[in-house]
């Protein structure tokens, strides 16, 4: 809306524009001038005298005014001309003085004399100027004679004369002048606006623009215009220092055009601009000391001035040649565009110059500069442009990257979850010592993933601005309790002493932010005993009562390595570690140390470390809290040491008459929760979603619902709300504890805002979970007491072996013997199949025409097919989704995926012999077990082995193959077949069967 | 479900006998030469053995054998009339019962069940109580390329059914025409005539086309599942196959017929 009302008012605003603009100069292009009519006309003209040079010999010469006469430097060149013989009153000759001091005398009295001699600093000259003779009526008819000199090559010029009034020649003046005043003054105030905008682009994106060059030099250009214009001595006071300055900016020029270029070329000539600025200085320098020694003025020097410029002139035009050939002009093609410009302008001028040996009028070369201005100012806009591009991007990309560490560390968490928990799982129900040993080294790992996990999470929350500090009441010694429980562990493993000493003064319940206080001590407490070999950990509260507030001082102090006074910097950085080399072997991110000082100062204190190195350090901070309860929180160290024993007793508790149900869409969550529920003989049901928990909860009442908050479809919190919108249902009264991963501060807060009970943080930490239990389900169903774990001795007949799932196998075939049967046959054909698929493969590559490989790619589909349903069938999960992957890929006929997994597809597949053989009896047959061979029996065998199977009965046929196995056989060859017909056998394979007993019972 | 050795001549007796046993035990039939004998033996493990003497036949080769080797296994033989009259002496230091034909069924299963040590199950001519015991056991065929498979199923079904194995189309249409079975169980991916081919044929066979036919299927992708249940058979599974729930396919299907 709004928008839509500023483009109608912008639109408003143009119509106006041109209005106004098209009335003006229509308006005074058509209109006849008024000029005429306002009276007092002042006007000037040319004087139309004649005039006569006196030769210092006397001789008198007629001359022709302007004109440069011949005369030897610093000569006294007289002129003289009879005045008319009417002349009105105020009424002025103008002459103008080409540098030279000026003498009048009219009838031989001196009427003006002009010269700068006594208010000049420097210079053999004076300035340039306009000089008003005034000549009154008395005058008429008399003799003007005058007398001019000067120290220069301008001895003997005679500029053009004028009379009428004063104002007259001066608007007479500004007619012809006044539009390169105009101009000049123009050019100017770009140039400033120009470099003002350059200033400001430098301070806002802390980068130098190159236009700030272009617009010193055009500003220098400016200056120069208007120091040399014909106003000058109206404008400004001592014509001397005007004119040096006119000349001071012509020197100075070249300069900045010079740096502009080599910005602007991206320092590709670097060395050229280099010399060509250092002679520009140079020149500068020489020709301003010959001025204020008076030994050369600047007129005289004004031709190496002259030439320096062309030769800048030329030097950035060879430049820009080269880049038009190179193709690098389109960096700045407007930028080249305008010094072309420039280049016309100029060379015009001069040639205007030339032409008419008068006075110097830049009009051309200001609009030229004012386009090269343009020109250039466009070049920075885009470049501008591209910076905030470059800015937003990099801002873009920061964000991007903190939503994906957050998201990340989501992710990460939940598969640790699910780790911890199986592990948790094992800890609880294994036996075995090995096994338990690798289930502690497996949460120690996990532990420490979760922590970085965690700390990273932590850092782009603070440096994205989303860490806050969130003040609750807490209980000061819980909060010491685990601090000390979580740290005297590590201590005690590097055989470090552990002290603690905390006023027993300090309150007992404060207000603040318990959380990060525990994350700060737990960072200081860590990283001390990380850095400390042998010695003591300490860890010191003291107290200074302050009105309401309480005035703690913690201080972690430690025997380790110490920290050098110059790393101390280096300690406050992110992902910075000291002395790397040193402590190598120590992990972490170093991230610990950043989320400390930061977390700190968002309490609004910080971090003091004193340390020698190689002694020791003490990290120390204030802080104030709130009190809350003013109670002394007592000697917390003798409590701590009770304390620790009376942890030690777990709470445990059975349920059995109690229902709960698990709402998590992850099915590996569930099962993790089931399983840690096992103990407690509770009766656990699961909903994979939001849907499914409100149906459930709608058919019957539950003790106690646990909720995931992040689920696909219906979240956690909206399901809640969902459920809570309904009038009666059998869980009205249900507590509902929320499950997230997603642990923030204040998560407790929010989600007891939303409805729930509590919550508990994935992954779920057992003992917490049980205690929470016990507090919601109500009293009569829980039971003090333990529940022993029921063992199932499935696991221990079947063990677990890579890549299969016994669980999924059961599925199928729940009965113990058929499945162990099945996975025997499997055993047995693993090899025959292998080499099937592997001939099915080659026939795929080798088909010639596209029927061959459609036919081919067939037979392998189907062989793979059978494959996946025999690896599924004995729970070779992994393997089976391979085999579905190699049919679908043959199904569509891609043979390159063919080619490139069967390979692996067979090698794993092969590989299932080795890991099946533990679980697969096989009845080997030693030498002294195996019977007397016996021909006829074998060969009544035979019989009957080739009639079962044509009849396929199997266990006659099974039966007929193992007894055949355990003859003697006399040859090798046998031995073989009797091998290969007990694969057929098991196969099945009837053709092949019938080859091999036919084999054997040719053999001799 | 014992066994039992059926030794005698490939004649009218011994298929009668073999007929009237085989509904409560397997019975393996047996030329009456040692070789054979001891063979079988060997590889049926049975759990008695039924000799049947027919006519003038006396080879004692094979009872002394038997005698010899297998004296934990117990011997039923079977005579005609005027052989136990003849020989009754010699009989009668045996420790084998002897039977003699003409033999009423009853008689002989109730011996049967008597020698191998079973009881037999509880068998009311009047009885309700468990009609599927009395009912002969349902023939199904079960045909899959892939022998795991077959043998799995076999596994699962072998004590509730009749089953006839069969590892192609082709070896189950042979199978199918020498004795109709009362459902098939077929695999709907096999290599020469797959499932859903000969699926059409028995469909075209006016033989053939009442046989009830549950397709076993793995393949998890919609669009077969859909072409599966387009050529509406009886049913469908998917593979890998769960007792339970084949078992409930088949009974629904089977009663479904009935």
């Amino acid at each position: 809306m709004e928008k839509r009302q500023q483009a109608v008012i912008s639109g408003v605003f143009a119509v106006l524009v041109i209005l106004v603009f098209g009335y003006f100069i229509i308006g005074e292009l058509t209109l006849p001038s008024d000029q005429g009519k306002t009276g007092g006309k002042t006007t000037a003209a040319v004087y139309a005298g004649s005039w006569e040079r006196i030769l210092p010999s006397g001789k008198r010469v007629k001359i022709k005014i302007p004109c440069k006469v011949s005369a030897a430097r610093n000569e006294t060149v007289v002129v003289e001309t009879k005045l008319p013989d009417r002349i009105g009153t105020n009424h002025y000759l103008c002459f103008r003085s080409a540098k030279q001091d000026m003498r009048f005398f009219i009838d031989g009295k001196l009427r003006l004399d002009y010269s700068t001699k006594d208010t000049r600093l420097f210079g053999r000259m004076s300035a340039a100027a306009y000089l008003f003779l005034e000549v009154s009526e008395e005058d008429a008819g008399k003799v003007l004679r005058v007398e001019s000199q000067t120290d220069s090559a301008y001895t003997g010029v005679c500029y053009t004369v004028y009379t009428g009034q004063q104002m007259g020649v001066w608007s007479y003046f500004f007619k012809r002048y006044g539009t390169e005043l105009v101009v000049a003054f123009i050019t100017f105030i770009l140039s400033v606006i120009a470099i003002i905008g350059s200033l400001a682009v430098r301070f806002f994106y802390h980068k130098r623009v190159a236009l700030e060059y272009l617009g010193w030099g055009i500003l220098f250009a400016a200056v120069w215009l208007i120091a040399n214009s014909a106003f000058r001595q109206l404008l400004f006071p001592n014509l001397s220092v005007i004119n040096d300055i006119a000349f001071l900016m012509i020197m100075l020029l070249a300069l900045p055009y010079l740096l502009y270029m080599n910005a602007i070329q991206k320092e590709r000539y670097e060395i050229v601009y280099h010399v060509m600025e250092g002679l520009v200085i140079l020149n500068f320098l020489v020709c301003t000391c010959l001025h204020v020694t008076r030994l050369c003025d600047f007129t005289d020097t004004i031709r190496s001035v002259s030439a320096f410029c062309i030769l800048s002139i030329i030097v950035m035009a060879a430049t820009i040649l080269v880049d038009l050939i190179k193709g690098w002009i389109r960096e700045y093609l407007f930028v080249a565009i305008g010094m072309f410009v420039v280049c016309i302008a100029a060379f015009i001028q001069i040639v205007i110059y030339f032409q008419k040996v008068n006075l110097f009028n830049g009009v051309i070369l200001s609009i030229g500069l004012i386009f090269l201005l343009l020109f250039c100012t466009a070049n920075t806009i885009g470049e501008i442009i591209e910076m905030d591009r470059e800015k937003q991007q990099a801002i873009q990309a920061s964000e991007s990257k903190g939503r994906f560490l957050a998201n990340m560390s989501h992710e990460i968490r939940t598969p640790i979850h699910a780790v911890l928990g199986m592990d948790a799982m094992i800890l609880r129900e294994s036996t075995e010592p090995q096994i338990r040993a690798y289930a502690l080294d497996i949460q120690n790992a996990g532990q420490t993933l979760l922590a970085l996990i965690n700390d990273i999470l932590d850092i782009s929350k603070i440096e994205s601005g989303k860490l806050e500090i969130l003040p609750v009441t807490y209980d000061f010694s819980s909060l010491i309790n685990d601090v000390v429980n979580m740290m005297e562990m590590k201590a005690r493993d590097k055989d470090l002493e552990f002290l603690l000493s905390v006023d027993e003064q300090i309150p007992s319940r404060l207000f603040g932010d318990d959380v990060r206080i525990r994350q700060i001590l737990v960072n200081l407490l860590s990283n001390a005993i990380k850095y400390t070999e042998t010695g003591s950990v300490s860890l010191a509260v003291s107290y200074e009562p302050q009105g309401e507030m309480a005035d703690l001082v913690f201080r972690v102090t430690d025997t380790g390595i110490g920290i050098r006074q110059e790393d101390m910097e280096k300690l406050f950085r992110a992902f910075e570690r000291i002395e790397e080399t040193r402590n190598r072997n120590i992990e972490g991110t170093g991230l610990g140390m950043s989320i400390t000082l930061q977390l700190l100062q968002m309490m609004g204190t910080k971090l003091e470390v004193e340390s020698v190195y190689g002694q020791g350090s003490v990290f120390s901070f204030h802080l104030l809290q709130k009190i809350e309860n003013k109670e002394p929180v007592g000697n917390l160290e003798e409590r701590m040491k009770n304390r620790v024993d009376a942890e030690k007793y777990q709470v445990l508790f059975t349920a059995p008459e109690a229902h709960i149900l698990v709402v998590d869409d992850n099915s590996m969550n569930r099962r993790v929760f089931r399983n840690l529920l096992k103990s407690t003989c509770m009766q656990v049901e699961e909903a994979a979603d939001g849907e499914q928990c409100l149906e459930l909860v709608k058919s019957r009442n539950y003790d106690l619902i646990f909720l995931d908050h992040m689920m696909p479809g219906m979240d956690g919190i909206e399901t809640l709300h969902a459920m809570r919108e309904w009038e009666d249902y059998p869980c009205k009264n249900t507590p509902v504890i929320a499950l997230t991963a997603n642990a923030i501060t204040g998560a407790r807060e929010m989600y007891l805002k939303e409805g729930f009970s509590d919550f508990l943080s994935k992954p779920v930490r057992p003992e917490k979970m049980e205690k929470m239990i016990m507090q919601m389900l109500p009293p009569e169903k829980v039971h003090h007491g333990e529940c022993l774990p029921q063992y199932t001795n499935e696991q221990q007949e079947l063990p677990p072996l890579e890549g299969i799932d016994w669980e999924y196998a059961k599925l199928h075939c729940r009965d113990q013997k058929i499945l162990q049967e099945t996975i025997s046959q499997f055993y047995e054909v693993i090899e025959k199949e292998a080499a099937q698929l592997a001939n099915d493969l080659q026939a795929v590559c080798e088909a010639v025409t596209d029927e061959d490989r459609a036919q081919a790619c067939r037979h392998y589909r189907i062989r793979v097919h059978a494959m996946k349903s025999s690896a599924a069938m004995i729970g070779a999960v992994p393997l089976s989704g391979m085999a579905r992957m190699l049919e679908y890929a043959a199904r569509d006929e891609k043979i390159g995926l063919l080619q490139a997994v069967t390979p692996q597809f067979l090698e794993d597949w092969r590989a299932l012999r080795q890991i099946l053989e533990l679980v697969v009896s096989v009845s080997a047959v030693s030498e002294e077990e195996a019977q007397a061979f016996d021909a006829g029996l074998m060969r009544e065998c035979l019989r009957l082995l080739k009639e079962a199977i044509a009849e396929m009965d199997i266990d006659t046929a099974d039966a007929a193959a193992s007894q055949l196995k355990q003859f003697a056989y006399p040859s090798e060859e046998m031995t073989e077949a009797v091998q290969q017909l007990n694969q057929a056998v098991c196969d099945l394979d009837e053709e092949q069967v019938i080859y091999w007993c036919d084999r054997l019972d040719h053999t001799k | 479900m014992k066994k039992i050795l059926l030794i005698g001549g490939l004649g009218e007796i011994v298929r009668s006998l073999n007929e009237c046993l085989v509904d409560d035990f397997q019975v393996q039939l047996c030329p009456a030469q040692v070789e054979n004998v001891k063979a079988m033996e060997k590889i049926i493990r049975p759990s008695m053995f039924i000799y049947c003497k027919i006519g003038e036949e006396k080879n004692s080769a094979v009872m002394e054998w038997i005698r010899k080797n297998c004296a934990y296994i117990p011997v039923l033989i079977i005579t005609a009339e005027q052989d136990w009259r003849e020989n009754q002496k010699k009989y009668e230091q045996d420790p084998f019962p002897v039977l003699v034909r003409p033999l009423k069924k009853s008689e002989l299963i109730e011996t049967c069940y008597r020698l191998t040590g079973t009881e037999r199950k509880p068998v009311n001519a009047t009885g309700e109580g468990n009609a599927v015991s009395q009912q002969p056991k349902r023939k199904i065929l079960l045909v899959d390329d892939s022998a795991l498979i077959l043998r799995c199923l076999k596994n699962m079904l072998e004590d509730y059914y009749m089953l006839r194995l069969a590892k192609s189309g082709e070896q189950a249409l042979k199978m199918i025409e020498k004795e109709t079975p009362d459902l098939i169980l077929l695999d709907y991916e096999m290599e020469g005539i797959d499932g859903k081919t000969m699926f059409e044929m028995m469909r075209a066979d006016d033989a053939m086309k009442n046989i009830p036919v549950v397709f076993l299927t793995s393949v998890a992708d919609r669009k077969e599942i859909y072409s599966v249940l387009k050529s509406k058979p009886d049913g469908y599974i998917l593979k890998p196959p769960d007792e339970n729930r084949i078992r409930k396919t088949i009974e629904e299907v089977l009663s479904a017929g009935v």
